[in-house]
């Protein structure tokens, strides 16, 4: 086969935090490849966060769509595997939040006595 | 000159630290904007990040108006604690150079706490990645303070992450803070993250969100994870506060508070509200505050809060 091993931890370290992260990898990715897969290696990165995950995963879907050559993904934890299936199942599908509204009662506090005798409650 | 005393101790309650911040600004606000003020701490013998760095930002805030003199505590403990957390000043990591950075966070890996980090929350010259190699550290350092592994390392970086990114997303504001202290005694991790930004509200609404007009309501929907950015292709934008709230309270039970504006969203297993803070208080930005447990979490899996 033809194709590029990509080291994430060298690009990126072992904990991908933010947007940026992502965007920083597929910027390199947008490089002078010339093989037609690209193998994400993630072996040794301990966390991706969701933010990252969210941008990573909008980055790979463009570029499906607009470069010819397969991105495949090597070596991720159950976190990573765990998150990436997460963002997939929501982004762009508003019918999957959770209803948690529900849950919260609205809170009266006459005066600043009342409030602070609730905080030192919780 | 005005002077306010503070409280001598914060207790364990997770609520009380946020009580003497609002006392205390309360006091602030009543004053003349422009009057000196004298924190006067000299009797005080222990406080924790949960008061601690809202207070922090508060001095921040008013020395831009007013003169602010503090005076120190007597109490030899947490004097030694307000230096090496960086109470006076915070911590910012841009202005160490990288090995002597390297080496404090290497440093902090033996502590108990992490100190007030005034990190950069824009994405100008190389702030994203100051911001993530210190993202990088601060999880580190708790993983090797609390001897974090499995799915409660994942969760407490998610948990951090979350609340920062939310800061570089929302906030428009340039620094952001965080401060945490790990009680072994009692099984917990208190986290506090924090902005002097343009708040909830005020993110829905330079997005041109204008069916949220109140505090109150913008913290109402970005709890249940309505994106402030108002773009298809931004939906899980909102999601972080929702899940965060899930995974703590729930799948973790601590207990969970968001600042903004003039409400506060305060979440526990028992007791969970909105609420808006009486006489006309308001903290312009947004203050997180965690409090992460490490008992009782057999069966616990991260990613069951995930989607």
């Amino acid at each position: 086969m033809d194709y590029v091993r990509i080291d994430i931890r060298k690009i990126d370290g072992s904990t991908l935090n933010s947007r940026d992260e992502a965007i920083k990898l597929f910027n390199f990715l947008q490089g002078s490849f010339t093989q037609s897969t690209i193998i994400l290696d993630f072996t040794d990165v301990d966390f991706m966060s969701r933010s990252f995950a969210d941008e990573f995963y909008r980055l790979k879907t463009n570029w499906k769509l607009h470069v010819k050559k397969d991105i495949k993904l090597e070596n991720e934890n159950k976190q990573i595997v765990d998150i990436l299936n997460a963002v997939s199942r929501t982004q762009y599908n508003q019918n999957n939040r959770r209803e948690l509204n529900s849950e919260l009662r609205e809170l009266q506090f006459a005066d600043m006595t009342q409030f602070e005798e609730y905080l030192l409650a919780v | 000159m005005a002077e306010i005393k503070l409280p001598g101790r914060i207790t364990d309650n997770f609520g009380d630290g946020l009580r003497h911040f609002f006392s205390i600004l309360e006091k602030v606000k009543r004053l003349d904007t422009q009057e000196a003020i004298t924190f006067d701490m000299s009797c005080c013998t222990f406080l924790t990040p949960l008061f601690l760095l809202p207070f922090f930002l508060l001095i921040k805030q008013e020395r831009k108006n007013r003169e602010i003199i503090i005076t120190p505590p007597t109490h030899t403990g947490l004097s030694s604690y307000l230096h090496f957390t960086h109470f006076y000043s915070g911590l910012q990591p841009e202005n160490l150079a990288n090995d002597n950075y390297l080496q404090l966070m290497n440093e902090y890996g033996s502590k108990t706490y992490i100190p007030i980090l005034d990190f950069p929350a824009d994405r100008f010259n190389n702030n994203t990645e100051i911001r993530d190699s210190f993202l990088s550290a601060v999880n580190n350092i708790l993983t090797s303070q609390v001897q974090l592994t499995g799915q409660l390392k994942t969760a407490v970086m998610y948990l951090i992450d979350e609340a920062v990114n939310n800061i570089v997303d929302h906030s428009r504001e340039a620094r952001g803070y965080i401060m945490a202290q790990y009680y072994s005694a009692n099984g917990y991790l208190d986290v506090c993250i924090a902005d002097c930004g343009i708040s909830i509200l005020g993110s829905y609404q330079i997005n041109n969100n204008t069916s949220i007009t109140t505090d109150r309501d913008a913290i109402k929907k970005a709890s249940i994870g309505v994106s402030t950015k108002n773009l298809p292709d931004a939906e899980n934008r909102g999601f972080g506060i929702s899940t965060s709230r899930n995974m703590l309270i729930n799948g973790l039970r601590g207990k969970y508070s968001l600042l903004s504006g003039s409400a506060i969203l305060i979440e526990t297993l028992t007791n969970s509200g909105i609420g808006v803070i009486p006489n006309n208080l308001s903290w312009l930005g947004t203050i997180v505050t965690l409090r992460i447990p490490f008992a009782n979490i057999s069966g616990f899996n991260a990613a069951d809060y995930w989607s």
